[in-house]
């Protein structure tokens, strides 16, 4: 309480500031839509309301620079609504300057306390505070336009450098599901998965009740476990999608990063989404967002060419970036799409060599494809020796590889000279669960992540052919070297191979390597939440090589799961060796 | 002695922050998120006051006090605008179709009190 008789509303603060992201993001996505259709009334209202919100909200909040700020925005707009000033790209540049700056002033507010924002006002809201005044006070668009000596956004602004997107931390609250009359609440992340991680433990539990009822042949207590088991496979189910949002709130940032970026490159661009609405895990639609980001700045930086280029090649001046998501079975599919000029063979290979990453002789000859793929991802191929603002500095495709495979993920390339280029992220639906592929090698269940998994085959050993010293198998033609798994996992090797009883082969699969591990037994899928290994380790006589962490079934067993890429690099050395 | 109130403005953030507060003092308080939901509401009930923001989506406060004013089961309904301080040219239309109290955000709690007994003064 303030006083006697006041209630208490520091509480409502942070509505404030959610509300006060949620509208800047609202006016950001509709002055991007106001360029393309600057007569819709509606949009032009709906932004100026926005403003109008937004410096109420300030106020409430006692940040008086940022109501000041908001105030004179609004008084632009106010002049572009009664027609009395002429929208353009120069004032749009100005007013998504302006939302640039709310955004850092409400990102300098202490978080759940009223505190005000004095002592903000730098050069820059000085600068754009001067001409938004001029602007209300009468001059045409000219005069949004940048002035000799005003920096257009300065690279080491670190508020430009990042796309002027907040801190994950505010995206966070700001994605936050909000209801109108409070119906909703906000729950932290981290108690969320909390909750996760006891349904799982109950789904071991339930499990094991299953099990056991089944072995002492109790009639009820079989219906209480199937029961049980029933309402465990619901509470799950419902756990984990609290954590799902669509894609939509990442996808609606690009309208702005895609318009600046094309404007900055010179290349008129549209941008297209669909699949808005696949639903994923929060912290996944959080982990892509910076690779899609440098996808997105690539396409427009490199694929898509200038418009004279285009028209030469007969296809129409604006270039065209796709952001598609869709599900496919327990995967989310990302594609980043661009109608541009392709990536040629010849000048992939010819930076390649440049770099040392091909040598002069295998330079000579055109690359595969998969070659191509490989080494676009591969670290120092991209890494550009001048600064390039817009695809990036110095950061190459390698990145995004990792960042995407660092979740468990892939990603994948099509490209056509003249035609265009797609990336294709595949990550999974979730973080909190995994699903494996379950295998037995020496006595010890291993899970291998479903995603990796190609498929299994059951091969006789004599089948194998030895290439050098290594077993391969010839699968529809195609060699794969076969290695029994215990071997890269250090794990003690089940005696001899039999001649001719077939044995299982798991084929994992990741970009263009194929390896078929053999494996003493396959035991099936299951979906399973992954600990860190920390507790478990202790109890491994070995050095843990190619493991990702350990998680216990339903049964109680423990099971260790595989990290394949790991494998593979372990696999390919012993190969080499 | 608790009043009957509706609330007309659309910032779910200032909903509450007024929401909070007249529940505070015992208000009965109902929300309506913009003018056509104000005009809808209104003949459910029996309000003692409305508190009607200008600026918000689909009818304007300035519009839903027009119609107000024409109805003659609303024309006398207590009313407090809420403004903004450079709105002048708002407030003297507002004045004009017949609007007495005014309140211009932002506004403090105790503000807001004030100004709901000055209306039943």
């Amino acid at each position: 309480m303030t006083d006697a008789g006041q209630p208490d509303l520091t509480g409502l603060y942070g509505e404030f500031l959610d509300e006060s992201r949620e509208l800047l993001d609202a006016v950001a996505r509709d002055l991007v839509l106001l360029e393309q259709r600057p007569d819709d009334r509606d949009v032009l209202h709906r932004v100026f309301r926005a403003a109008h919100s937004l410096k109420g909200n300030a106020g409430f909040m006692g940040m008086e620079t940022l109501a000041t700020l908001a105030h004179s925005m609004e008084n632009v707009l106010g002049r572009v609504r009664d027609g009395s000033l002429a929208s353009g790209p120069d004032l749009l540049d100005l007013l998504l300057r302006g939302l640039d700056a709310c955004r850092m002033l409400l990102a300098s507010a202490a978080p759940g306390q009223p505190g005000g924002d004095a002592g903000r006002l730098t050069a820059e809201l000085e600068s754009l505070l001067a001409r938004f005044e001029a602007l209300h006070a009468g001059a045409g668009e000219a005069a949004a336009a940048p002035a000799a000596g005003w920096s257009r956004g300065a690279p080491d602004d670190p508020a430009v450098a990042a796309g002027a997107e907040p801190a994950p931390a505010d995206r966070a609250a700001a994605d936050g599901r909000r209801g109108r009359d409070g119906d909703t609440i906000r729950v932290s992340t981290a108690r969320l998965d909390r909750l996760v991680n006891l349904v799982g433990e109950l789904m071991a539990s339930r499990s094991q009740l299953a099990s056991l009822s089944r072995r002492t042949h109790h009639r009820e207590l079989e219906d209480v476990a199937a029961g049980l088991s029933r309402l465990a496979d619901q509470l799950q189910g419902e756990v984990l999608s609290i954590r799902m949002v669509p894609i939509r709130t990442l996808f609606q940032k690009f309208h702005r990063l895609v318009r600046d970026t094309a404007r900055e490159a010179g290349k008129p661009v549209v941008l297209e989404l669909e699949g808005e609405a696949t639903e994923l895990d929060k912290a996944i639609v959080e982990a892509v967002h910076d690779p899609v980001v440098h996808l997105v700045r690539n396409a427009i930086g490199h694929g898509i060419e200038p418009a004279e280029a285009r028209a030469a090649a007969g296809k129409p001046a604006t270039g065209r970036v796709r952001l598609a998501a869709r599900h496919a079975q327990d995967h989310v599919v990302i594609e980043v799409s661009d109608d541009g000029r392709g990536i040629d063979e010849a000048s992939v290979r010819r930076r390649a060599a440049e770099r040392g990453l091909l040598s002069a002789a295998d330079a000579e000859a055109p690359l595969t494809p998969e070659a191509v793929r490989r080494l676009i991802f591969s670290p120092g191929f991209s890494t550009a020796d001048r600064v390039d603002r817009i695809s990036g500095r110095g950061v190459g495709l390698d990145v995004v590889r990792t960042a995407v495979e660092g979740l468990g993920g892939t990603v994948e390339l099509a490209t056509q000279v003249g035609q265009g280029t797609t990336f294709t992220l595949r990550v999974p639906l979730t973080l909190a669960m995994i699903q494996i592929f379950l295998v037995r090698v020496a006595g010890r269940l291993y899970g291998l992540p479903l995603t990796y998994v190609e498929e299994t085959i059951r091969v006789a050993p004599r089948e194998f052919q030895i290439v050098g010293h290594q077993r391969v198998h010839l699968l529809r033609g195609q060699a794969i070297p076969v290695m029994p798994l215990a071997l890269p996992l250090g794990a003690p090797e089940s005696g001899a191979l039999p001649d001719t009883a077939p044995v299982p082969v798991v084929v994992v699969r990741h970009g263009d390597r194929r390896v078929g591990f053999l494996v003493d037994e396959v035991c099936g899928k299951d979906k399973t939440v992954l600990k860190a290994l920390g507790p478990y380790l202790a109890r491994l006589p070995q050095p843990v090589r190619g493991i990702a962490g350990a998680s216990l079934l339903g049964s109680g067993e423990l099971v260790l799961i595989a990290d394949v890429l790991g494998l593979l690099a372990l696999a390919g050395d012993m190969a080499a060796a | 002695m608790s009043r009957k109130i509706l609330i007309a403005e659309d910032s779910p953030a200032t909903q509450k922050f007024i929401s909070f507060t007249l529940k505070y003092k015992g208000h009965d308080v109902t929300i309506a998120s913009d003018g056509i939901e104000a005009l809808e509401k209104l003949p459910q009930a029996q309000y003692d006051l409305l508190i009607l923001d200008i600026m918000m989506p689909r009818m304007n406060g300035l519009e839903v006090l027009r119609e107000i004013k024409k109805r003659p089961e609303t024309s006398a309904l207590p009313v407090i605008m809420l403004t903004s301080e450079k709105g002048e040219a708002d407030r003297q239309t507002a004045l004009s179709l017949g609007a007495r109290f005014f309140l211009n955000k932002p506004f403090q709690p105790d503000q807001l009190l004030e100004a709901i007994d000055q209306v039943f003064a």
